[in-house]
């Protein structure tokens, strides 16, 4: 349980890790290329057709040789999408009683069929194609490129900082709340899964500690550069 | 002469029934003259920073900037107090290292000044081609110093470092110390701790030691 609980988060925090370098595609195409991505995520995640859904996938390729080097990454984030996307919808492929094909077909139930197998698959396609063309268009640019050039847009500057900072965050907790393990497990000596939840469990509290401690000196950080109320607020 | 930065008699514990980390603490600071502050760890130096920054209130005794209580002054008197923290690993929260040094001139400037500022602190402390590098790739020396040009830019009038030449390769140790000295020539007052004075290389002007809660002048 430990084991496999660890790998999980140490992936997450590598897939998040890999987004925060930078990548092989410059940051001069990005005022052209971020809007685009976001319109065909729209288009897939709010329609049905086809077309967009093709164009979501060429422009996913052709991000593609530019991710190249986390390409290991990327695919672990479409797994984990398409993983859960299909436990969400494992009821609807088993009563077959409805189909949730998207926000435009959320209430209309599909042909009643024992095993609804198109609705589920159907669903897991979008849940993992939808994300695909910014998700590759970031791990192509890396997200300080992405972010930089939301600073310049005065009005996003506040939410690509918020971004940052959970981009910041999120693998440092998941490491660190495995190293506050780890740091147990060399002084525990039973055996079994009564002992793995016991590290875990308890590991939970030194988590919580350390995590608010991080974040109040965090909090000091900004507000010592922030001459405003609110932070990432911009000059009038 | 007017002091820029005044504490009087401040007291400060974290909890009520913790012993008191700083007890009746007078301080004033001068323009031009730099501060040094050595005490042992755990001495309470790092926790008078934080007071003369106004990230932390004392419970007893008064900060005040320009003659005015800084609290009343915040969070705008921010802009005239530059703050280095002690590990640069949690100033940095921005993706690049440019948008972390612009990171406060965007606040005050147009974009304009804004890479005039960022590129001249970037030259002062020889970091000119990190500009372009994500805060999270880079190594502890290097995080202290973007940390450090991050508040030069932004030019405040007191300048608050702690511990800045812990970590530092002997080629940075030697660029952050000229910079603290042509900060004090230009008529800042800057403050810095440190665990050991012969680290300071003979550039304070006052020197003082923090022993349970109290400061005394002197190395």
């Amino acid at each position: 349980m430990l084991g496999v609980a660890r790998r999980l988060a140490v992936e997450a925090a590598r897939v998040i890790e890999a987004i925060t370098t930078f990548g092989s595609l410059g940051k001069r195409p990005l005022p052209l290329l971020l809007p685009l991505s976001l319109t065909l995520t729209g288009l897939v995640s709010l329609t049905q057709n086809l077309y967009s859904w093709a164009a979501a996938l060429v422009f996913s390729l052709v991000m593609l040789p530019y991710a190249r080097p986390r390409l290991r990454e990327l695919a672990y984030l479409t797994l984990y999408l398409a993983v859960f996307a299909a436990v969400i919808e494992l009821p609807v492929l088993i009563t077959g009683q409805s189909r949730v094909a998207g926000l435009s077909q959320l209430y209309r139930p599909a042909p009643p069929s024992s095993w609804n197998i198109d609705g589920f698959l159907f669903f897991v396609a979008r849940i993992t194609l939808a994300p695909l063309p910014i998700v590759t268009l970031v791990y192509a640019t890396g997200w300080p490129r992405v972010a930089s050039t939301l600073y310049r847009i005065k009005h996003l500057r506040r939410v690509a900082g918020m971004l940052t900072l959970s981009l910041l965050l999120i693998p440092r907790s998941l490491r660190n709340l495995f190293s506050i393990v780890a740091a147990r497990e060399a002084r525990t000596f039973e055996e079994g899964y009564m002992r793995e939840w016991k590290l875990l469990a308890t590991a939970v509290g030194d988590f919580i500690a350390d995590s608010t401690g991080y974040s109040k000196r965090l909090e000091m950080a900004i507000k010592a550069r922030t001459f405003t109320e609110y932070p990432f607020e911009v000059r009038e | 002469m007017k002091p820029l930065l005044e504490l009087r008699r401040v007291f400060f514990r974290y909890g009520k029934r913790s012993p008191y980390i700083l007890s009746g603490v007078n301080l004033k600071i001068i323009r031009g003259k730099v501060y040094c502050i050595v005490g042992e760890n755990g001495s309470g130096k790092t926790t008078l920073l934080h007071i003369m920054a106004g990230l932390l209130e004392p419970e007893k005794g008064e900060v005040l900037l320009d003659g005015k209580p800084l609290k009343e002054q915040l969070p705008r008197a921010r802009r005239l107090i530059g703050i280095l923290f002690q590990n640069p690993e949690t100033m940095l929260f921005n993706p690049t290292v440019y948008d972390e040094i612009a990171y406060a001139p965007r606040q005050l400037f147009d974009e304009g000044e804004t890479r005039k500022r960022v590129l001249e602190s970037a030259r002062l402390l020889g970091i000119e081609d990190l500009l372009e590098r994500p805060t999270t790739s880079l190594s502890y020396g290097e995080k202290k110093v973007v940390a450090l040009a991050s508040i030069i830019s932004y030019d405040p009038e007191i300048i608050l470092l702690d511990e800045p030449l812990s970590n530092l390769h002997p080629e940075r140790k030697r660029r952050v110390l000229n910079m603290i000295r042509s900060l004090a020539a230009k008529g800042k007052a800057v403050v810095i701790t440190s665990p050991d004075l012969e680290l300071l290389d003979n550039i304070c002007d006052v020197t003082l030691t923090l022993s349970e809660g109290r400061l005394k002048e002197g190395g």
